[in-house]
């Protein structure tokens, strides 16, 4: 037992502790943490930071300027905005984080069995890819919301549709993979199928599926305030967009800029942040992005240019020949 | 290689097949009577009459019955008539999607010509100014939804400054009026004039800016100035907003792309060769660069048509998003199925001759 939480839950708690301290030392990330962070901790404290509450009408304060009793002014019913800035922050993180989770599992999942899973499998995903990948995606949206407004809704159809991006990228990234030589060893060694995806290609796929859950987020975030300024969001919970939809309505002609800006830069603000902890993530977990200077091929003389293409294929022609040797050697196996 | 089109084209019905399985079982699901739109001005209460009619259009037949009678009609390209309209789909489409074409063709354009330009100078120059302003805005603009971009431009230019007007293709009362004839004359003498350039010269660059060219000498043929104005005056903010964030997208592509090819060995060579450093930019690297846009044109051509919702809205532009949103809003069913069938078409056909293209462009392309 005590073997068990030493190997298992205690290895992987100083992993994710040593991954967050890589997060949090890269400047992109120290970015995208904070104002990540900050978002975050206002849905979760929205009732203790504002004194007002969703249904607090008012009429009479209707369309006020910002002030210091409301800092970003009170809409038509004289709610005041930021309260609902505050609390919309919570449906999109939701929506979003949700979705971009749903997608990212999902897509991998589909992305590994077409690539790795033989024929009929690939045929079948890859079919009902093209298919999704035809369908507009904004008009099925509009249609299916007839169906049902809930959030929970929003975020099936976002899943349904979003994953076929996933899966394609996932499905390149194993395809390349299952040509190496180290999953030709595994599986000569008597690996099984599952054995060799879960413990040879996944964690080879994994920080694709990271950064790429982070973007979708990021993504998923701006399409429901899209979708909830066209009309399409759920009636009975307040978002960024259906601010934006009062806003248009009565804020143009009264001049109330903090109304219209304000929601636009909360979005700006979350989707920027998680933008920047998926451009961290890919710097920390790719090996292959460690910093290395470019070979700056472009600001080379001819004389030099020469000399690196000659380089070249002498070192092509001595790999030829370590090719050559390596084949004789094996054909003397064979017949010895 | 004939193969490979053969394939392409089998999946490509099978996808339209799905798709118009999707169509005739959507509604089905969504709405408790996918009937209603054939009860126009009946009663609520009139239980008899409304059986009748639902007997009358085969909505009690079994649903496989129901579902080739579908098959047949889309088939002869019958669509119905909208029930909110009151008119044919065909027509109430036909009448807007023109519209959304002033907006997607003219961002379209602007955009792609802008891009490249500006991609070209930061591939070009890399880590200067210019490219470091690029990658920002990249950031920047996918960041920020471009909704409320036109929101707060409406605000700004429509109502603080009162520069540009804010709703609507056409200052209200008026009407566009459109000589038909004169557009198809036109347009067909650009399309011969620019075919013989091109048979003359060998150039295909007159291809590519022919279509654009031909609709433009067209459109200024067959539509009195004053009209053309007023509308590239109502036009002007959706499209400035729209050629901003495709400017970037465009650019950010053409700009990474040259850096790959700048990587490639054949540009090495041409330097080895000696030959001058513009040659090898503009020969060699430039060219290849643009390669990749072309799918991206072929994705955003299946745009062009359907326009977009968000900007539509915000302008109360005539087009089809706008169209689309009403249909579901109102219930339209036969006019939102029309609608989805049409974009999925033209994505599909789109896609197909996207490939061909590309494979005219780089012969490499492996068939897949």
């Amino acid at each position: 037992m005590k073997k068990f939480f030493e190997r298992y839950i205690l290895s992987s708690l100083k992993g994710v502790g040593k991954f967050l301290l890589a997060v949090v030392k890269n400047p992109k990330g120290r970015r995208g943490v904070i104002l990540v962070g900050i978002v975050v901790l206002a849905a979760i404290f929205a009732p203790y930071l504002t004194p007002y509450e969703l249904d607090d009408y008012n009429i009479a304060n209707g369309l006020a300027k910002p002030s210091l009793e409301h800092l970003l002014g009170t809409d038509k019913n004289g709610i005041d905005i930021l309260t609902q800035l505050l609390y919309g922050a919570r449906i999109s993180l939701i929506i979003g984080v949700t979705t971009g989770l749903c997608v990212t599992f999902l897509g991998a999942t589909l992305g590994v069995v077409s690539a790795y899973f033989g024929k009929v499998s690939a045929a079948v995903i890859l079919n009902i890819i093209n298919v999704l990948l035809v369908i507009p995606t904004t008009p099925l949206m509009m249609i299916m919301s007839n169906l049902s407004s809930s959030y929970i809704m929003m975020i099936a159809i976002f899943t349904l549709v979003g994953w076929c991006g996933t899966a394609r990228m996932v499905r390149a990234q194993v395809l390349s993979i299952t040509n190496m030589n180290y999953i030709r060893a595994a599986e000569l060694a008597g690996g099984s199928k599952t054995y060799i995806m879960f413990k040879h290609i996944l964690p080879s796929v994994a920080h694709l599926l990271i950064m790429n859950c982070a973007l979708s987020c990021a993504g998923f975030m701006i399409a429901e305030a899209g979708l909830s300024f066209i009309g399409l969001g759920d009636p009975s919970v307040m978002s960024w967009g259906k601010i934006l939809v009062a806003a248009e309505a009565s804020a143009f002609t009264s001049g109330l800029w903090a109304w219209v800006i304000a929601p636009g830069v909360a979005i700006f603000i979350t989707v920027f942040g998680f933008m920047q902890i998926g451009y961290a993530l890919e710097e920390i977990l790719n090996p292959k992005m460690k910093r290395k200077k470019d070979k700056k091929k472009d600001g080379l003389s001819p004389e030099a240019a020469a000399k690196a293409v000659f380089k070249e294929i002498v070192e092509t022609g001595e790999e030829e020949a370590e090719k050559l040797k390596k084949e004789f050697l094996m054909s003397e196996d064979k017949n010895g | 290689m004939k193969g490979y089109y053969f394939k392409k084209i089998l999946s490509s019905i099978f996808v339209l097949f799905i798709i118009i399985s999707l169509n005739f079982f959507l509604p089905r699901m969504i709405f408790q009577d996918p009937a209603q739109p054939y009860y126009a001005g009946v009663p609520e209460d009139a239980y008899a009459l409304r059986e009748q009619i639902r007997e009358e259009y085969g909505f009690n037949d079994p649903l496989i019955v129901q579902y080739f009678d579908y098959l047949g009609r889309v088939f002869t390209l019958d669509f119905g008539e909208s029930h909110y309209y009151k008119e044919s789909v065909w027509t109430v489409m036909f009448s807007r999607i023109p519209w959304s074409m002033v907006l997607t063709i003219s961002s379209t354009v602007i955009s792609i010509t802008l891009g490249i330009i500006y991609g070209a100078i930061a591939g070009k120059r890399r880590e200067h100014t210019a490219d470091k302003a690029l990658l920002w805005l990249s950031g920047v603009t996918t960041a920020i939804p471009s909704f409320w971009l036109a929101l707060v431009s409406v605000m700004l230019f429509a109502f603080t400054i009162k520069l540009f007007p804010y709703r609507g293709a056409m200052t209200a009362g008026y009407t566009l009026t459109f000589n038909m004839p004169l557009f198809l004359i036109a347009f067909a003498l650009c399309v011969i004039l620019a075919i013989a350039l091109r048979t003359i010269t060998k150039k295909s660059l007159f291809v590519f800016a022919g279509i654009p060219v031909s609709l433009l000498a067209g459109i200024i043929v067959a539509v009195p100035p004053a009209d053309i104005f007023d509308v590239a005056y109502h036009a002007a903010l959706p499209v400035m907003i729209s050629v901003f964030s495709g400017t970037i997208s465009y650019a950010l592509l053409v700009r990474n792309s040259m850096i790959a090819v700048t990587n490639e060995d054949y540009i090495l060579t041409a330097r080895a060769k000696g030959l001058p450093s513009s040659v090898v930019l503009y020969k060699h690297t430039f060219r290849n660069a643009l390669l990749p846009l072309i799918t991206n044109v072929g994705m955003s051509m299946a745009g062009l048509l359907g326009g977009s919702v968000l900007m539509e809205k915000i302008f109360s532009w005539p087009g089809m998003g706008q169209l689309l949103l009403d249909a579901c809003n109102n219930g339209d069913y036969l006019l939102s199925q029309a609608i989805l069938l049409l974009f999925a078409v033209i994505t599909v056909v789109c896609n197909f001759i996207t490939d061909l293209v590309y494979h005219k462009f780089d012969p490499r392309v492996k068939e897949v």
